[in-house]
């Protein structure tokens, strides 16, 4: 049978659903590459207006939920692997899920969040259209390895491309300079951020402070998070390049919105967004290059950007008892001291938990909560529960900023913090949870139960 | 009371919260009312040595090692000077390494260190990853002010931490390890010792941050430095130390659990 491979994935999800196994998002694309090897080239390949490939340290499930909502609002149909499994084996589990028994793809567009480490494979299988990379930050060093590794086996990666777009941040110096590894045949196009009310005077997450060319230390005109900004090599050419769109007049409301306009190709428009921080200004832009790149008008991106809402686990609301909850993953650094320095601009944001797990999807090793800085919220909460694995990790953290550790209360059971948590606050309240992803399946499996949010296999396409 | 601490390359040598070691020194004194100068050394800084009582090196990135390495070897006569005079240190991971007599590629080539170390490392071909715990109770230095010390002594010596590195070293028989393995790879691989010691000069692969889950190993080396600012008699006040129990004991109960399949 031609489509064993696509079969069998089918039967293995249906019964992990039936006995609840989860969301079978990765373990039936694991047999059904052992079956054919080549499922993922087989199957995407029918795909007419081809894929879109995002890749980066933060913001890949932000940025790729942004766009799908663009194209959807385009009336294309989209095949994505949403939900947040990013390597083979989870491509391989959203194709076989969206497609038929034959192998016929449910939609005409690919779109795939794709692991660092897994680009080299991906790309070859998926031979994308449009590539995309967000970001490079220091990540779970004992999985990932050091970003120098990174970033050049992105950059083999993208070498062999021919006739792709390829989509870089510019104001990521490392990001930058993969450019170089983009051949004469693929389009390459740069986005950044123009903008001076939000510049950081933070130290934290500076992870790529040399030149790449001379190893030179870079001298940054403004910098808007980490080494993300206008940036210049002393000594010699490297800079951060001219971009093709271009995100400026930012203003971020507290912790739930933002608005911005977008400049490109087309013309300027205007956004406002149900999300705020400026990574997910960076998300925006970083969704909006690649819908121009699709050759996507203005309008439509307009439109389906003001009417989005939060990706799974990234600033997700959940209603309990007439307070709200939301739900946001912090994996590394500068993803936790941007989301603590999001929530300290609103006055709103006083109950906290926080949530760490050293399970290998977390990343075993927990010393890059030392790599965050958790500053902005010391004396600016009503409580804050420490909990999971490593929750006396997270308090240990906190005290040693000097954080009133009368009000940390350290719970490792998820379950029992949330409900005393979800206690403290009261109505008309919000409870924001941070949590690293294993505690976030943990989380939502527990809400899931109690009937408060769908099971993430059954969110709407 | 104020200790001098010397943080060799705050930037550049930055990996897995070593920052946190350093805040770690910062706080205890601070909270006992004892004052901390920190003295950032860069690149090209030219400084002295002679008024440190504690040098705080952390690991870098390849590159970023590669950046340091030369500008180490300049300033590694008056380290070790300091060291030689009772100046404590603590090395992490590619510190540890820059200060032993050489690092030795897959390619052969050995590139230096400064040798304040007896001790040499080999590149290796696996990424030695995991949780540690070590025994440190046989190396640790009896008459150097640790029984003086209540809070030093109902401690039994044991330090956990996180190791992440591909490099194996060796030790020669000028210094003494820092502990012995009780789970982990260690410097070897082979799961026997960790760390090494030479005079107060300690290296170490373990990271975590270290300092901030083994607070008697944090205190261990403020009292050498404040011994090496004012002479010897000084006894520290004891903290409440129940957090750092916890995340000791949380660590501990991860390795406890965890298989680590020794080179």
């Amino acid at each position: 049978m031609k489509y064993l491979a696509v079969a069998v994935g089918k039967i293995i999800i249906l019964l992990s659903r039936l006995f609840k196994a989860g969301g079978g998002s990765s373990f039936p694309g694991v047999v059904a590459l052992k079956i054919d090897p080549k499922l993922v080239l087989k199957i995407s390949k029918r795909l007419k207006q081809g894929t879109v490939v995002i890749t980066g340290t933060n913001g890949k499930t932000t940025s790729a939920k942004l766009l799908a909502e663009i194209l959807k609002q385009k009336g294309m149909k989209v095949v994505h692997n949403r939900t947040g499994s990013n390597m083979m084996r989870g491509v391989a589990s959203a194709l076989i899920e969206q497609s038929t028994v034959f192998g016929r793809p449910r939609g005409n567009i690919g779109l795939f969040e794709i692991d660092e480490a897994t680009m080299p494979e991906a790309l070859l299988n998926l031979k994308p259209k449009v590539v995309l990379v967000t970001n490079l930050f220091r990540d779970q060093l004992d999985r990932y390895g050091e970003l120098d590794k990174i970033a050049s086996i992105i950059a083999k990666s993208i070498e062999p491309l021919q006739g792709s777009t390829v989509i870089l941040n510019a104001d990521d110096p490392l990001v930058a300079s993969l450019s170089k590894a983009v051949g004469k045949k693929n389009k390459l196009r740069f986005f950044g951020l123009g903008d001076n009310k939000y510049i950081s005077n933070s130290r934290a997450s500076i992870d790529s402070r040399d030149c790449v060319k001379c190893g030179s230390e870079l001298g940054f005109e403004k910098r808007y998070y980490g080494h993300l900004g206008i940036y210049r090599c002393p000594r010699c050419s490297f800079k951060r390049p001219e971009v093709n769109f271009l995100a400026k007049n930012v203003s971020l409301n507290g912790v739930k919105s933002s608005s911005f306009s977008l400049a490109g190709d087309s013309g300027s428009i205007h956004i406002l967004l149900n999300l705020s921080g400026i990574y997910n200004i960076y998300n925006s832009l970083a969704a909006y290059s690649a819908a121009r790149a699709l050759g996507i008008d203005s309008e439509t991106i307009r439109s389906a950007l003001s009417s989005f809402s939060a990706a799974f686990g990234r600033m997700e609301k959940v209603d309990v008892d007439g307070k709200e909850v939301y739900i946001m993953l912090a994996k590394n650094p500068i993803g936790l001291t941007q989301i603590i320095e999001t929530l300290s601009t609103d006055k709103d944001a006083r109950n906290f938990m926080i949530i760490l797990n050293d399970n290998f999807a977390d990343g075993t090793d927990v010393s890059w909560i030392w790599d965050a800085d958790v500053r902005p919220i010391k004396g600016c909460y009503n409580f804050i529960y420490t909990s999971g694995i490593r929750a006396a990790d997270m308090t240990l953290r906190l005290k040693y900023e000097d954080f009133d550790t009368s009000k940390i209360i350290t719970i490792a059971n998820i379950e029992e913090a949330f409900n005393r948590a979800l206690l403290n606050t009261r109505v008309n309240e919000d409870l924001y949870i941070i949590t690293t992803y294993t505690g976030m399946l943990q989380l939502r499996n527990y809400l899931t139960s109690k009937g408060l949010v769908k099971g993430f296999w059954e969110e709407a396409a | 009371m104020k200790i001098s601490l010397y943080h060799l390359y705050p930037e550049a040598m930055n990996l897995y919260g070593d920052y946190g070691n350093v805040l770690s020194i910062i706080k205890r004194c601070n909270w006992r009312g004892i004052n901390v100068e920190v003295v950032n050394v860069r690149k090209g800084d030219d400084v002295d040595f002679s008024s440190a009582d504690l040098i705080f090196m952390g690991g870098g990135q390849d590159r970023s090692q590669q950046v340091i390495a030369e500008d180490l070897l300049a300033k590694g006569q008056r380290i070790k000077d300091a060291i030689e005079e009772g100046t404590c240190a603590l090395t992490i991971c590619g510190a540890y390494q820059l200060f032993g007599y050489y690092f030795k590629t897959k390619d052969g080539i050995e590139l230096p260190g400064i040798g304040i170390f007896d001790a040499y490392t080999v590149a290796g071909d696996r990424r030695l990853i995991g949780n540690v715990l070590i025994d440190c109770s046989e190396f640790m230095p009896r008459a150097n002010g640790l029984q003086q010390s209540k809070l030093l002594v109902k401690s039994n010596l044991e330090l956990v931490g996180f190791e992440n590195h591909s490099g194996k070293t060796y030790l020669g028989k000028e210094v003494f390890p820092l502990g012995r393995v009780i789970r982990g790879y260690g410097n070897d691989g082979l799961g026997r010792w960790e760390g090494c010691r030479y005079l107060n000069a300690f290296g170490t692969y373990l990271h975590g941050p270290l300092l901030s889950k083994n607070p008697w190993f944090t205190d261990y080396l403020i009292l050498q430095a404040l011994n090496h600012r004012y002479g010897k008699g000084i006894s520290l006040a004891e903290l409440d130390d129940s957090i750092e129990q916890s995340a000791f004991n949380s660590a501990k109960k991860r390795i406890e659990t965890a298989k680590t399949t020794h080179l």
